[in-house]
């Protein structure tokens, strides 16, 4: 057993844009994922076993650097959610497109993950990263304290700090632009997703009446009945068609927009947490401004030095900020492109590929006797 | 264009004078056919039929029964054939002859149905349809000519038929079904797309319904079906409830029902009728199942242009929020090209409609009436049967009456009873002819039945592929269209 990473710097000895997540292995709701890292220098690889809770164990060490000036700054990679076996409904809703049981997806996610994490310029350096990727064995699994990245701990009243005015307009708009952003985003994930379910249901369908049809075949050497028994074996072959196109459409669906979706409204999450967490700190500042001014003098001078602090930290979480967000607009935007360039070609092939398919069905009816 | 003699004969009223075809016939109850009795005899008809109603006797009559409006008896009635030896109506197969002798004309007649129209206000409104006829049959008058007729006309003309023919084996289509809640929505003027959908659904079943109908060269030239297209006025058919195609399929259970009950064991010396009867019966069972399957379909594909239009929507908000102008433009794009599949999932749900589920529900409904005419055989059989058992009773009545005991009286005696089995061979050969007359027709039907569902099958998927096709050459124009909107964004 690896003893446990500290958080010190490292450099990755590995291609961060060529990670890659190939294989999943379900055992109840453990699931072990097979990653496979190029070595910077010369030709191995390396080939290492993860469950999700090492994923865990990653992002939990990516959060607690807080050495790190600015780390708060830092738009944190979303890690997708843990799918499970009868999975909540709230669990379902929050995994969206990754909670349809299709193994693919979720694997380019969790690769995606990996690779913005690597690409990080902040984050890479991390050594639970280079331990991540590399070391054979598996990763320490001692629990880290929670910190303040954990959404799910902050209390209620934290809430509504979210709503605070802001100091600086740049940081005002993209509050207000990320407030809109991640609704529509989430919403469109979801009519997406709905779209999905709905087409699975149609393959599910055809194939149905594929197979019921056979039914209609009849024994005999009647000859009507034998050209009736063709049309129904013919009319099977074209509904097995129909579900083959369907299912195509969905998968595609599922692979391309529906994770560029997913991942732009995970994104835009976590880029909204960033930016509360800025909001909670100018809270902070703006609080320890006033206790300085308010400060009687014998508490004055610690009360400012407290306020330099924060003061401090904070320029730091802006300066991280803004490259952060000038970052992150350019790649997803890059995300987004790439994905409905993907869907479309997609789909068009596949339209190709149907219309080819109905096209010789039809001829073949048209030449039945 | 050359026009043979037309056997045609214009719409009378009930009291049409009774040609005596035979005196020694059991065919036709030629008395209760023209009966002037003007008592509607469906004044208390209610869509629940009795085992003991009238209209149960349209099912299981031995002849033609009296039908609710004036019909116009078949043709061969009318013009009897003179000199063979059985005069009967049915004794020879004088339909054959119909067929035979007025083949010249190949078949060639489309009859569409449009153009509904509301007529009247509140409860008392009706649809009025435009019923076109374009052919180039000698059979009619003109070659392109129409008529408006209501729903009620439909199914009147389908009782007739039913009554005239369904007793002696012919497989007569069955009528559109009936709708209350459909209709009501239409009468009290809801403009919206359920009303608008339920009229097209009933526009295109009476369409198919009328052009199954002529497909069948005997009713094609069935006097009542050729009114039912040339005429400008037509009688209104009353107390059509009782006989709509639901209200048929309850008689044809029940009157199932009745035949079990009575047990009818019949010796089936040919197994060709049990190999079709059971035949029947499983693609009863199978095509159900289909349809069942396909208005899933339909379903599906229903909700899938509901989730594509909110998507496209939910797109569309997006590309307005969005700041990058590029992607925001795709956004936009990507919204219009989802609005227009979410067109050709409209456009697909209803080609699996009317396409597929109608056409399963009509063969589900047609083999109701094919059931309907294997149940009369059965009923025919009966009947011979009980002429035989009643004829070896007053044989055997007769064999006793030497041992009477007032010779006085046994001449007279005699005579009647000699009087009475002379008329009982009579009804025992009709019997028979009438069960291998029934007999031969069914297997006539039967084998047009298939032949023409093989036709209608093969007719409706290519119509269906030509669509699914259709649909794919939109997607790619439309991914082709998208294709460099997407590739523009940087």
């Amino acid at each position: 057993m690896m003893e446990e990473a500290k958080d010190e710097a490292s450099v990755l000895s590995v291609h961060g844009d060529d990670i890659k997540v190939t294989e999943v292995l379900k055992d109840g709701d453990t699931l072990t994922f097979l990653i496979i890292s190029k070595k910077l220098s010369g030709t191995g690889e390396y080939h290492v076993d993860r469950t999700y809770d090492d994923f865990e164990w990653l992002q939990q060490h990516l959060f607690a650097q807080e050495d790190v000036p600015g780390i708060q700054g830092v738009i944190f990679p979303p890690l997708p959610a843990k799918p499970q076996v009868n999975a909540s409904a709230k669990t379902m809703k929050q995994l969206g497109i990754l909670g349809l049981g299709e193994w693919q997806p979720y694997c380019k996610a969790m690769e995606t993950f990996l690779r913005q994490v690597a690409a990080h310029s902040v984050l890479c350096r991390n050594k639970a990263v280079e331990v991540f990727l590399t070391s054979s064995a598996p990763p320490g699994r001692q629990k880290i304290r929670k910190n303040i990245f954990n959404r799910l701990s902050q209390a209620v009243e934290e809430m509504r700090k979210e709503g605070h005015k802001d100091v600086d307009e740049f940081f005002q708009t993209e509050r207000d632009r990320n407030l809109v952003l991640t609704s529509c985003t989430k919403t469109a994930a979801e009519k997406f997703l709905d779209m999905v379910l709905t087409e699975q249901k149609i393959a599910v369908a055809c194939g149905h009446f594929s197979a019921a049809l056979h039914l209609l075949v009849e024994p005999g050497e009647d000859a009507d009945k034998q050209a009736f028994s063709r049309v129904c074996v013919k009319l099977s072959e074209v509904f097995e068609s129909m579900k083959k196109n369907m299912t195509s459409v969905a998968e595609n669906n599922m692979s391309t927009l529906g994770l560029g979706l997913d991942l732009e409204s995970r994104h835009q999450e976590a880029e909204k947490e960033m930016l509360f967490r800025r909001t909670c700190k100018l809270v902070e500042l703006e609080s320890t401004k006033r206790n300085a001014e308010k400060a009687k003098p014998v508490k004055k001078l610690a009360m400012e030095e407290v306020k330099k602090a924060a003061e401090t930290e904070f320029e730091h979480i802006c300066r991280v900020a803004k490259q952060e967000i000038t970052r992150f607009e350019k790649v997803r935007v890059e995300m987004l492109q790439q994905a409905l360039v993907q869907w479309c070609e997609k789909q068009l092939l596949t339209a190709k590929e149907s219309a080819d398919q109905f096209n010789k069905h039809l001829q073949v009816f048209g030449g039945m006797a | 264009m050359k026009r043979p003699v037309c056997h045609r004969f214009n719409s009378q009223p009930a009291s049409l004078p009774a040609e005596d075809i035979s005196t020694n016939s059991n065919g036709p109850k030629q008395d209760s056919l023209f009966d002037d009795d003007p008592e509607d005899l469906f004044a208390e008809a209610t869509e629940e039929v009795s085992l003991d109603s009238p209209e149960r006797d349209v099912l299981l009559s031995d002849g033609p029964s009296p039908a609710i409006t004036p019909i116009t008896p078949p043709t061969s009635v009318i013009t009897p054939r003179i000199g063979h030896a059985h005069d009967d109506m049915f004794t020879r197969s004088s339909f054959d002859e119909i067929e035979e002798e007025e083949g010249g004309d190949s078949f060639d007649i489309h009859i569409s149905v449009s153009d509904p129209e509301k007529v009247g206000d509140g409860m008392n409104a009706y649809m009025a349809y435009k019923v076109t006829t374009k052919t180039s049959m000698s059979l009619f008058k003109c070659s392109d000519f129409s008529v408006k007729r209501r729903f009620s006309d439909f199914l009147g003309l389908h009782s007739k038929l039913a009554s005239k023919y369904l007793h002696i084996g012919y497989i007569v289509p069955p009528a559109p079904e009936k709708s209350i809640v459909g209709m009501t929505k239409v009468k009290v003027g809801k403009e919206d797309q359920s009303s608008n959908e339920f009229v097209e659904k009933r526009r295109s079943a009476l369409e198919r319904y009328l052009m199954r109908t002529v497909k069948h060269p005997i009713l094609l030239k069935d006097p009542d079906v050729l009114q039912f297209l040339e005429s400008s006025e037509l009688p209104r058919a009353v107390s059509t409830q009782a006989l709509s195609s639901a209200g048929l399929l309850r008689m044809v259970n029940k009157a199932a029902d009745a035949v079990n009950k009575m047990t009818i064991k019949m010796n089936e010396s040919d197994a060709w009728f049990e190999e079709k009867q059971q035949h029947f019966e499983n693609l009863d069972v199978q095509l159900r199942k289909l349809h069942t399957s396909v208005e899933s379909l339909v379903c599906h594909r229903k909700e899938l242009s509901v989730n594509t239009a909110q998507f496209a929507k939910s797109a569309a908000m997006l590309g307005n929020s969005e700041d990058h102008t590029a992607l925001s433009r795709a956004l936009s794009q990507l919204a219009e090209v989802e609005e227009k599949i979410d067109q050709l999932h409209q456009d697909q749900a209803n080609a699996d409609f009317y396409l597929f589920s109608e056409l399963l529900g009509d063969y589900v409904r047609l083999i109701t009436a094919v059931k309907g005419v294997f149940d009369h055989r059965m009923k025919t059989w009966q009947k011979w049967q009980d002429s035989q058992m009643l004829l070896q009773k007053k044989r055997e009545a007769e064999a006793k009456l030497q041992f009477t005991n007032k010779p006085d009286k046994l001449q007279q005696a005699k005579d009647e009873i000699k009087e009475e089995i002379e008329e009982l061979e009579g009804k025992v050969q009709q019997g028979e002819r009438d069960f291998e007359q029934i007999s031969k027709i069914i297997r006539k039907e039967v084998s047009r039945f298939e032949k023409e569902r093989v036709k209608d099958f093969k007719s409706i998927i290519i119509k269906y592929l030509e669509s699914l096709v259709q649909t794919q050459q939109q997607l790619i124009k439309y991914w082709e269209a998208f294709l460099p909107e997407a590739k523009a964004i940087s």
